[in-house]
């Protein structure tokens, strides 16, 4: 992977990552640097790259595989990370405005319910339902059998009915 | 199965996204996607061109592929050696050295095979440590020690990731599939249809080590020291079938410029004997225990002083301290 392709990948993926993150931790900011990794990490493995078939599936691989242990990449690309700007303190007005969309209630019921899910059946769940990967893709970007994919998926699913259910009658 | 089965009920799916309304992609705008691109792009020019950066060793553990190539290309930018204008004087191989590994060999076919099974691991566990060079206040590059220690499981048939565990927590690298594997990422059914004659073997080795390290690749390692590294990588990463492993000692015996070193101790205090080879101010060293010949471990020492070290230093020093077959990544073997 040349540089110019790295850019392509990012173009073509870094938002994707990015809301993978929010419903994987439902924390924003540290999203952002689990962008930062996930890159660097790709950067880093990109050797790989061209012994697999999906780079999207690849790149979830390297994101779980990151958020796992965020600690552990942020360590490695110490020095990267901290050359990475800050935010700007004060976001400009349209960002505001979808900010405002994104946080309603109901986004914040959703991840509270996707936290209350065993991690490894909150990856699959979301890698399947949102990031559209397939049982295959899955399974390798977790590191898993296609039967355990599915398994934890009809797991995940069975668990957020109860989960949803009760909410909504608590409501 | 086509891909479309494989992937989730659409209806289902729906479903689901019903029941957690707000994740939306769209529902989740990444606001900082233009500073961290900037930043990314910066961070990876900086990787591939000539400004300072933190420079890690070649890195001595398994599936390196990546690390040797990207450091041999920082090392061609920093000294400024080109490959193909300034070819080293041929370097003669120490026929004590051929006849060390000519041993090893013998040793290494008169072990038994491991009983493997498809969907097993084989289990390596070693001590260890290599530097790292960063640039410390005011541009002095400084040397610092990152341990080596890990434990790894190695998917007998690539149907599984390699996992690996060290101090800093466990990680595993996406499944390789069964027909992916290769000699910089092997796996046992990938080692046992390799051929067991030397030449035949030292061709595949070398047809590799072209490919990254050739003339026209900027590359500062070379051929000849890239497949010296890429034999030793191999026979480190997972225990060989017996006949492939002497194939290999014979394979490297036929690599100019291999020499011995009577004595050598491994990153756990072991003494042995060692077949080395010497690149750029450093002799990496494949260390074997006296009496069995078996592998104990892998060091590199620096022959000069330089940012890395005073001569003498190990800048890299890798033991081989258990070894194993396992029925699940991340269990230890049962003895």
């Amino acid at each position: 992977m040349d540089h110019q392709l790295f850019a392509d990948l990012y173009d073509a993926h870094a938002r994707a990552v990015y809301a993978y993150a929010v419903r994987m931790t439902a924390d924003r900011a540290g999203a952002e640097d689990i962008v930062s990794l996930t890159f660097l990490e790709a950067w880093r493995l990109r050797d790989t790259l061209g012994t697999v078939t999906g780079q999207r599936a690849w790149l979830f691989g390297v994101a779980t595989n990151v958020i796992r242990n965020s600690r552990r990449a942020a360590r490695r690309h110490r020095s990267a990370m901290a050359r990475l700007p800050p935010p700007d303190t004060a976001p400009d007005v349209a960002d505001a405005v979808v900010s405002r969309i994104a946080d309603t209630t109901q986004a914040r019921a959703a991840l509270a319910a996707l936290g209350r899910l065993r991690r490894t059946d909150r990856e699959v769940l979301l890698l399947c339902v949102w990031s559209g990967l397939s049982h295959d893709e899955v399974a390798q970007a977790c590191g898993v059998t296609v039967g355990t994919v599915r398994s934890r998926l009809s797991r995940a699913r069975a668990r957020l009915r109860k989960l949803t259910l009760t909410e909504e009658e608590d409501l | 199965m086509n891909a479309d089965d494989a992937r989730l009920d659409p209806v289902e799916s729906a479903g689901t996204v019903r029941r957690l309304p707000g994740l939306s992609d769209a529902d989740l705008p990444f606001h900082g996607h233009h500073r961290v691109r900037e930043h990314l792009l910066r961070e990876t020019a900086r990787d591939a061109g000539a400004a300072p950066r933190p420079r890690f060793r070649r890195r001595p553990a398994l599936f390196l592929a990546a690390g040797a190539a990207t450091c041999a290309v920082a090392l061609a930018v920093t000294l400024g050696v080109s490959g193909s204008d300034q070819r080293p004087p041929v370097a003669r191989t120490d026929p004590a050295a051929v006849q060390l590994l000519d041993r090893a060999a013998l040793a290494a076919h008169a072990t038994p095979a491991p009983a493997v099974r498809d969907g097993q691991f084989l289990y390596t566990r070693t001590t260890g440590h290599s530097t790292a060079l960063s640039e410390a206040k005011g541009g002095r590059m400084e040397a610092l020690r990152t341990d080596e220690s890990a434990e790894r499981w190695v998917s007998v048939d690539g149907s599984s990731g390699t996992l690996t565990r060290t101090a800093k927590g466990t990680t595993t690298d996406p499944a390789r599939g069964k027909d992916k594997a290769s000699i910089n990422g092997p796996t046992y059914r990938f080692l046992e249809s390799l051929p067991t004659d030397p030449d035949r073997l030292l061709e595949m080795v070398y047809a590799d080590a072209r490919l990254n390290h050739g003339p026209a690749s900027g590359s500062a390692t070379g051929p000849d020291h890239q497949a010296f590294v890429a034999i030793g990588d191999l026979l480190r990463t997972v225990e060989a079938p017996p006949g492939v492993s002497a194939a290999l000692y014979r394979a490297a015996a036929r690599i100019p410029g291999v020499v011995l070193v009577p004595e050598v101790t491994d990153a756990v205090g072991r003494k042995g004997v060692a077949v080395a080879r010497i690149h750029d101010g450093e002799r990496t060293e494949w260390i074997f225990d006296q009496k069995t010949m078996r592998l104990l471990g892998e060091r590199t020492v620096l022959l000069k002083d330089s940012a890395w070290g005073k001569a003498g230093t190990p800048v890299t020093s890798v033991a081989i301290v258990a070894r194993g077959i396992t029925t699940e990544a991340g269990q230890p073997p049962v003895h």
